[in-house]
C-alpha cells in the first residue's frame, strides 16, 4: 500500500467545499462583486484615458488643494472622534456619576444627525444676525453685528468641530462594548495591583481598546471623507467638494474620475491604516465572558464634573442641532403647514430607500448564505469584493457609474429604435434604477456583515442536518436560515433603509431630473441659504435615523439578542 | 497471537468484496486531507443491511471526517463510496447530501430551534401529503415516547429527549443508511447509559444499517456488532468486540479497549519469561525483545498451595464493589520486583498487605513485537 500522503486534486477545496455550494450560487455571488467594482474599474478607464487639457489645472489647482484640506479635515476629525469617542466610553464604563444610564445611551444620539444637517444648522445658529449671536451681543451691550461677532464657522476649525461632534459615536460604540466586556477583568487586576484610575485608563484600557478604537475611527473618517453637504457649506475644499464641482460646473467626467482615483487611494491608505493600527487584534479578542466591569463611585463634586463633560459631546452634537430643527421646523409648520412637496419628497426618499433595501437585503442574504455554503478562499474573496463599495464615497461610486449607465441606456435606447422605432430614452438614469444601483453597491456590506454575524449563531450542524434529511441547499436557506436568520435580516434592513434616507454625495449625482429626496431638497434650500424651509426634512432624516440607534442603545443594555448583535456587527463592517 | 499485516481492511471478511456485493455501504480506498494535514489514509469499509458499526479512535483520528465523508458534508478527494452498489462519491462525482438518503445524528441534536417537535420530524419527509408526513412524524415521536409533546419545542426538552428526537427525525424518512455522530457525548453518564441501549434497540428494529462515531470504547463495544478502531487517519483493527478485546492487534488497540500491566522480556524457546510464568511467543524471533501486555481481570486468585501458582505481595487492595482493584508487588526473577494492578471479585479478594497465590489466564495476555507500538 502506498504510504506517501497523496493530495489529490485540490480544485474543489478552493470553490467550494462539499456539502456545499453548487457553481450557482457562486456564480451569483461572483456577478453581485463583478457590479459592485464595475464602477471603480470604470473610473480607473476613464482616468486613464485622460482630460488632456484639464488636468494641468487639477493638477495645479484643485488636487493639493484637496489633498490639503482633506487631510487636515481628516487628521482633526481623526483626533477629536478618539479623545471624544474613547474618552465618553472610558468614563461612562468605569465610573458611577449622576446621570450614568442615560448619558450611556445619549451619547450615541449624535449619530443620528447626518453631517450636512449638524452644518446645516448650525450655520444658521451661528449666523452674525441668528439667534446665538444675537443675544450674545444684547447680554454683552453690543448693538452692531460689526462691533462683536464670533469667529467663523465656515472654516476649517468649524467643520473639524462640528463633524468631530456628530462622528464620534463611531468610536464610542465599539469602546464602550469593549471596556465593558473585554477589558474588565484585567483592570479589576490592575487595580489590586495598585494602579490608580490614569494609570488603568492610560496603562490598560487604552491600549486593550485600540483595535477597537481603529475601526471606529476609520468609520468616522470614511464618514468624514464621504461628506458633502458640511464640507461645502463651510467653504473646505475636500475631495468630495472637488469631484462634485468638477463634474456639475465643468462637466468634464474624466477630470471628475481622476480626483476621485485619488480620492480612492486616499481611501485604501485610510483602510491600510487602520489593518495596522489594529494588527494583533487577537489578544483582545478574548472569547471568554468576563464580568462587567463595576464603575467605580465618585464623589459629588467630580461627579457633577464628569456629567457635564460627558454631556457636553451630547449637546453639541445632538440637542442643540435637533433643537433647533424642532423650533424651526414648528415655525415653518405653523406657517405653511405641511407643503406638497414634503410630501412628495418623502415619497420619493422612501420608495427609493425601500426598493434599494430590498434588493440589497436579498443580495447580502445571498453573499452571507453562499459564504455559508462554501466556506473557501474564492467564495471569501467574491464576498469581501462586493462590500467594497462601502469603502467607497458617494461621490466616487457615483462618477465611476455615470459612464457605465449612459453607455448602457445609448445601447438599449439605438437597439429599441432600431428594433421597435421607439426610443427608450435614459432607462437606468432616467428612472432612479442607478440610484438604486449605487445605494445598494455602497449599503450592500451592512447587510451582509449583519446577516454573517446573525448567520454565525446557527450551529453548522443545522445545515447538515436539514441536508442530511433531504433539503436542497436553496431549500435550507428558506426553511433554516431565514427563520433563524430573521432578527438579523431585519436589522439589517433597518441600518440599510435608514443609510440610503440619508445618502446625499451619490443622490446628488445621480438621482433623475427633478426628482427630489428629503437629503437633496435640504441641500438646496441650504445652498440658497433659506435654511428654515428646510428643517422638516431635516427633522424627518434625524427622526429616520434615531430608530437603528434605539436598536444600537439596547446592545449595550444587558444582554444583546440577535438583532441587537446583528446591528452592532453590521456597524464596523468595513 | 497471530500477527496480521497492517493496515487493517474493516471489511468482515476477504478483501475482495466489490462495491454492491450485497454490502448496504462500501468505502474503498478513501484518503482525505485539509490543507496539508492528512487526515484519512487508505480507509476501506464496508457495512452488511441492518449491521452497527462504531468507528472509535482518539480524537484527530480522522474518525468525524470519514463520517462527514459518508453523508455527503465533504467532498470524497481520493477512493470511492458505494451505497447499495451504487458510486455516490469518488474523486469526480458526488451526490449531495440530500439526493443520499443518508440519515445523521449530530452530537449537539441539530434540533431547528423555530419548529415543533412533529415539524422536526416531518423535515425530511417532504413531497408528501401533509397529512401523511404529519401521521409518520407523530408515529416517530411515538415510537421514542414523546408522542404527546409534539407541539413544543425543542427547548422545552431535557437532552435525553432531544436526543431521542434527533434520532426520530433522521429515521423517519427511512434512510437507507444511519450516521451517528458522538449521539450520546452531550448527556451525562446514567442517562447515557439507558439511551445508547434504546438507540440500538431502535435501530435493530428498524434493520437500518449504521455507522456510529464515538471515542468511548465502553460504548462502542456495547452499540456495535463490529468495530473499526482508527488511529492517525488509517483503521487500524476491525472485529467484532470480542475480537478487540480479546485478539487486539496491536498494544494500542489492547490499551484502548482496557487496562493493560505492561512487561518487556526476551523471547527463549518461542516463550517469554514473565513474573507470572512463560507465555508463548508465536512469530517472534529467538532472542528478540518482546512487549508482553496482560489484563487485569487476568490475573486471578488460587486456593493456597494450588500447582502453577505464584505467590503476590498485596500492596494496595480498593473494593469497588462487585469487583476489586488489588496492586501486587512480584518478584520479576532477576532480582527486583513489579508492580501490577489486579482485578477480580470482591468475594475473591484478600485485606490489604497479605501474601496471595495468584495465576494467570492466558486469554488475557498479548504478546507483541516492541516495535508493535508504532
Amino acid at each position: 500500500m502506498a504510504r506517501e500522503s497523496v493530495v489529490p486534486s485540490r480544485r474543489g477545496v478552493f470553490f467550494f467545499r462539499a456539502g456545499g455550494a453548487g457553481a450557482g450560487w457562486l456564480l451569483i455571488c461572483a456577478l453581485v462583486a463583478a457590479l459592485v467594482l464595475l464602477p471603480m474599474l470604470s473610473l480607473a478607464g476613464h482616468a486613464l484615458q485622460g482630460s488632456g487639457e484639464l488636468w494641468p489645472h487639477l493638477l495645479a489647482y484643485v488636487l493639493p488643494q484637496a489633498l490639503r484640506d482633506s487631510l487636515v479635515l481628516l487628521a482633526g476629525v481623526g483626533v477629536l472622534v478618539v479623545l471624544v469617542g474613547s474618552g465618553t466610553a472610558w468614563l461612562v464604563t468605569g465610573y458611577d456619576f449622576p446621570g450614568r444610564r442615560v448619558l450611556g445611551w445619549a451619547l450615541l444620539l449624535p449619530l443620528a444627525v447626518p453631517t450636512y444637517i449638524v452644518a446645516f444648522a448650525y450655520l444658521d445658529l451661528w449666523h452674525p444676525v441668528g439667534a446665538l449671536q444675537t443675544g450674545l451681543r444684547e447680554l454683552l451691550g453690543y448693538s452692531n453685528p460689526r462691533d462683536f461677532r464670533l469667529p467663523d464657522i465656515r472654516s476649517m476649525w468649524g467643520c473639524v468641530l462640528l463633524l468631530g461632534f456628530v462622528l464620534y459615536p463611531y468610536v464610542y460604540l465599539p469602546a464602550r462594548a469593549l471596556f465593558q466586556m473585554q477589558a474588565s477583568g484585567l483592570i479589576d487586576a490592575s487595580r489590586t495591583l495598585g494602579a490608580g484610575p490614569f494609570r488603568c485608563f492610560f496603562g490598560v484600557a487604552l491600549p486593550l481598546a485600540r483595535p477597537a478604537i481603529a475601526v471606529g475611527a476609520s468609520l468616522a473618517l470614511m464618514e468624514a471623507l464621504n461628506d458633502i453637504g458640511a464640507a461645502e457649506f463651510l467653504g473646505v475644499r475636500t475631495f468630495t467638494v472637488s469631484i462634485y464641482s468638477t463634474w456639475v460646473n465643468r462637466s468634464s467626467l474624466a477630470g471628475a474620475a481622476q480626483i476621485a482615483l485619488v480620492m480612492l487611494a486616499v481611501v485604501l491608505s485610510l483602510i491600510a491604516l487602520e489593518r495596522w493600527a489594529r494588527r494583533r487584534q487577537r489578544y483582545a479578542a478574548g472569547a471568554r465572558q468576563a464580568a462587567r466591569l463595576a464603575p467605580r463611585r465618585l464623589s459629588a463634586g467630580s461627579g457633577l464634573l464628569v456629567m457635564a463633560v460627558c454631556a457636553l459631546p451630547v449637546l453639541l452634537g445632538f440637542l442643540v442641532p435637533a433643537g433647533y430643527l424642532v423650533v424651526e421646523a414648528a415655525r415653518r409648520f405653523r406657517y405653511a403647514g405641511l407643503e406638497q412637496t414634503i410630501l412628495r419628497e418623502t415619497f420619493n426618499t422612501v420608495l427609493i430607500s425601500a426598493i434599494a433595501t430590498l434588493a440589497a437585503t436579498a443580495l447580502a442574504f445571498l453573499l452571507a448564505y453562499t459564504l455559508r455554503l462554501a466556506r473557501t478562499p474564492f467564495a471569501n474573496a467574491l464576498v469581501r469584493c462586493a462590500s467594497l463599495g462601502y469603502a467607497v464615497p458617494g461621490t466616487v461610486l457615483a462618477i465611476g457609474l455615470l459612464a457605465p449607465l449612459a453607455w448602457f441606456d445609448a445601447l438599449i435606447d439605438s437597439a429599441s429604435t432600431r428594433l421597435f422605432g421607439l426610443s427608450t430614452g435614459l432607462l437606468l438614469s432616467g428612472s432612479g434604477a442607478a440610484l438604486a444601483y449605487a445605494y445598494v453597491a455602497r449599503f450592500l456590506a451592512v447587510g451582509s456583515g449583519g446577516i454573517e454575524a446573525g448567520f454565525s449563531k446557527i450551529p453548522h450542524s443545522m445545515d447538515d442536518a436539514a441536508r442530511s434529511l433531504g433539503a436542497s441547499a436553496g431549500r435550507v436557506a428558506w426553511r433554516v436560515h431565514l427563520p433563524l436568520g430573521w432578527p438579523a435580516i431585519a436589522a439589517a434592513m433597518l441600518l440599510i433603509f435608514v443609510d440610503c434616507m440619508k445618502e446625499l454625495p451619490a443622490t446628488l449625482l445621480l438621482r433623475p431630473l427633478n426628482f427630489e429626496t428629503l437629503a437633496t431638497h435640504l441641500y438646496g434650500e441650504a445652498a440658497r441659504g433659506t435654511y428654515e424651509s428646510g428643517a422638516i426634512a431635516a427633522l424627518l432624516i434625524v427622526l429616520a435615523g434615531l430608530l437603528p440607534i434605539v436598536l444600537l442603545a439596547r446592545v449595550g443594555q444587558g444582554s444583546a439578542t440577535a438583532p441587537q448583535a446583528g446591528a452592532a456587527a453590521a456597524v464596523p463592517s468595513v | 497471537m497471530n500477527m496480521p499485516d497492517l493496515p487493517f481492511s474493516a471489511r468482515p471478511s476477504s478483501a475482495t468484496a466489490r462495491a454492491g456485493d450485497g454490502y448496504r455501504l462500501a468505502a474503498d480506498g478513501l484518503w482525505h486531507s485539509f490543507g496539508d494535514a492528512g487526515v484519512l489514509r487508505d480507509v476501506s469499509l464496508s457495512l452488511a443491511p441492518g449491521e452497527i458499526l462504531c468507528l472509535v479512535g482518539p480524537s484527530g483520528c480522522g474518525k468525524s471526517t470519514l463520517l462527514r465523508l459518508l453523508a455527503g458534508l465533504e467532498q470524497v478527494q481520493r477512493g470511492s463510496i458505494a451505497l447499495d452498489g451504487e458510486v455516490i462519491a469518488d474523486a469526480r462525482r458526488h451526490v449531495l447530501p440530500e439526493k443520499r438518503g443518508v440519515g445523521m445524528v449530530f452530537q449537539d441534536f441539530a434540533l431547528f430551534p423555530h419548529l415543533s417537535l412533529v415539524d422536526n420530524v416531518a423535515f425530511g419527509l417532504a413531497g408528501r401529503p401533509a397529512a401523511q408526513r404529519r401521521a409518520r412524524a407523530l408515529e416517530m415521536l411515538a415510537r421514542v415516547g414523546l408522542a404527546e409533546r409534539a407541539q413544543d419545542a425543542p427547548h422545552a426538552l431535557s437532552g435525553g429527549q432531544q436526543q431521542r428526537v434527533a434520532l426520530a427525525r433522521a429515521l423517519a424518512p427511512q434512510p437507507r443508511l444511519m450516521l451517528l455522530d458522538e449521539p450520546f457525548s452531550n448527556l451525562d453518564v446514567r442517562l447515557r447509559h439507558h439511551l445508547r441501549a434504546e438507540t440500538r434497540h431502535l435501530l435493530k428494529e428498524g434493520g437500518v444499517a449504521s455507522v456510529m462515531v464515538t471515542h468511548d470504547p465502553d460504548e462502542a463495544m456495547f452499540m456495535a456488532d463490529r468495530i473499526a478502531l482508527m488511529r492517525a487517519g488509517r483503521i487500524l483493527q476491525a472485529g467484532s468486540p470480542a475480537e478487540l478485546y480479546r485478539q487486539p492487534a496491536t498494544p494500542f488497540a489492547a490499551e484502548f479497549f482496557g487496562e493493560v500491566n505492561r512487561y518487556r522480556g526476551s523471547v527463549r524457546g518461542g516463550r517469554v519469561a514473565t513474573p507470572l510464568g512463560e507465555i508463548a511467543a508465536p512469530g517472534l524471533a529467538e532472542g528478540a525483545p518482546a512487549e508482553v501486555l496482560l489484563r487485569p481481570e487476568a490475573i486471578h486468585p488460587l486456593a493456597a498451595g494450588a500447582p502453577g501458582g505464584f505467590v503476590a505481595e498485596v500492596v494496595e487492595a480498593h473494593m469497588l464493589g462487585a469487583y476489586s482493584q488489588l496492586t501486587l508487588a512480584l518478584p520479576d526473577g532477576r532480582g527486583g520486583t513489579v508492580c501490577w494492578q489486579a482485578q477480580m471479585p470482591s468475594a475473591a479478594c484478600p485485606a490489604a498487605s497479605g501474601h496471595l497465590p495468584v495465576g494467570l489466564y492466558p486469554d488475557g495476555v498479548f504478546v507483541f513485537p516492541p516495535e508493535a507500538e508504532a
